[in-house]
């Protein structure tokens, strides 16, 4: 009995994996190297009328901080594309509808939102030097209700040549 | 602990093994994932602190409201409780952002009695009914019925679960217990304090 179920853990895990997986990137912002952020309730005068989707979220805000991907030397000068890949686990949040982060950048990074589990376009195009770098702020949205302490977003980037 | 207080003034005239597998599991496909996507780039990340936990409480959401009792000569102490106006809304709304669990407790501090001149009723002559509040799609856990009694007593208290929100609270109806025959007056107005208050 515990081994058909150990069968069946290992082929959910192989389900989930990305279908095409690039070379991972560093990153890193600047000063940083991470960054900390203390969110806000998006409704303060939490009512039992309102809607618990609305009443139960809360936000957490960056200013924009400089990025940096280093880039290994193999794709310099080629046309890629950078993905941001979002765990299916977040430390701090319970499932995939408990968190959703969006982010602007200023024209280098693409802007986007992005949920656990997700794999995102973060950047395409001819890349002339490393680091790449851009400026990004984000904008983080948790539903308490899926919270159990300290959220830690960690994403992943992957390079792939076009 | 944090205190919210509100007041209310009252007047009386005589005429609130299948777990542990599923973790497992979870376990299992996060390191076949790691194994697969080979070896690991450091990446910058961000960490967010949840909300702090807070506590509100409202009662008819503007203003301090005042209740009055109107007792005719024919009703006075005939058994039957003269309800008061009007109906007021009560809520206690407790934000849980973190992992640690808060209890809330609205509290009432009353005086010992109400007074006209030398002559007084008790204020354990006062009692509520309570009703769940319509549309309260968050939950509610309702008050309970109770009656005053001088000094501080505990009119619900709730200890949350999970994150988010947790609400309490109820439409009270007030009533004079109307068992006793009084000298004839205008007694009060008292002043009733709730306060809610959160731990930790």
């Amino acid at each position: 009995m515990n081994i058909r179920r150990i069968s069946c853990g290992l082929l959910l895990g192989l389900l989930s994996l990305p279908a095409l997986a690039g070379t991972r990137l560093e990153s890193l912002y600047v000063p940083g190297p991470n960054l900390s952020l203390q969110s806000r309730w998006l409704v303060p005068d939490a009512r039992a009328t309102r809607d618990p989707a609305q009443a139960n979220l809360f936000i957490a805000e960056s200013a924009f901080t400089e990025m940096l991907l280093t880039i290994p030397p193999a794709y310099i000068g080629k046309n890629v594309q950078i993905f941001l890949i979002m765990p299916p686990q977040i430390p701090g949040v319970s499932g995939p509808v408990g968190m959703e982060v969006e982010w602007r950048t200023q024209g280098v990074f693409l802007p986007g939102k992005a949920r656990p589990g997700e794999r995102v376009l973060f950047f395409q195009g001819v890349i002339q030097q490393s680091p790449l770098r851009d400026r990004i702020a984000y904008k983080f949205q948790m539903d308490a209700r899926y919270n159990n302490g300290q959220v830690r977003f960690d994403p992943l980037y992957e390079i792939e040549q076009r | 602990m944090k205190n919210i207080d509100r007041r209310l003034p009252w007047e009386m005239t005589a005429s609130c093994d299948k777990q542990r597998t599923v973790v497992r599991k979870i376990y299992l496909c996060a390191a076949t994932a790691t194994l697969l996507h080979g070896s690991l780039a450091s990446a910058a990340w961000i960490t967010i602190n949840p909300p702090p936990g807070a506590v509100i409480l409202r009662i008819n959401f503007a203003g301090t409201p005042s209740i009055t009792f109107n007792v005719t000569a024919a009703q006075m102490g005939n058994g039957t409780p003269v309800a008061g106006t009007p109906t007021l809304e009560f809520e206690m709304a407790v934000q849980r952002g973190g992992p640690t669990d808060l209890t809330a407790t609205m509290t009432a501090t009353a005086p010992a009695a109400l007074f006209s001149g030398a002559n007084q009723i008790p204020i354990t002559d006062i009692s509520w009914t309570s009703a769940a509040v319509a549309g309260a799609p968050g939950g509610t856990t309702v008050i309970p019925n109770g009656s005053f009694v001088a000094g501080p007593q505990t009119i619900v208290s709730i200890t949350t679960t999970a994150g988010g929100n947790f609400y309490a609270g109820g439409n009270l109806t007030f009533y004079f217990a109307n068992t006793t025959v009084y000298t004839q007056g205008t007694y009060g107005p008292a002043t009733v304090n709730y306060t809610a208050s959160r731990s930790p």
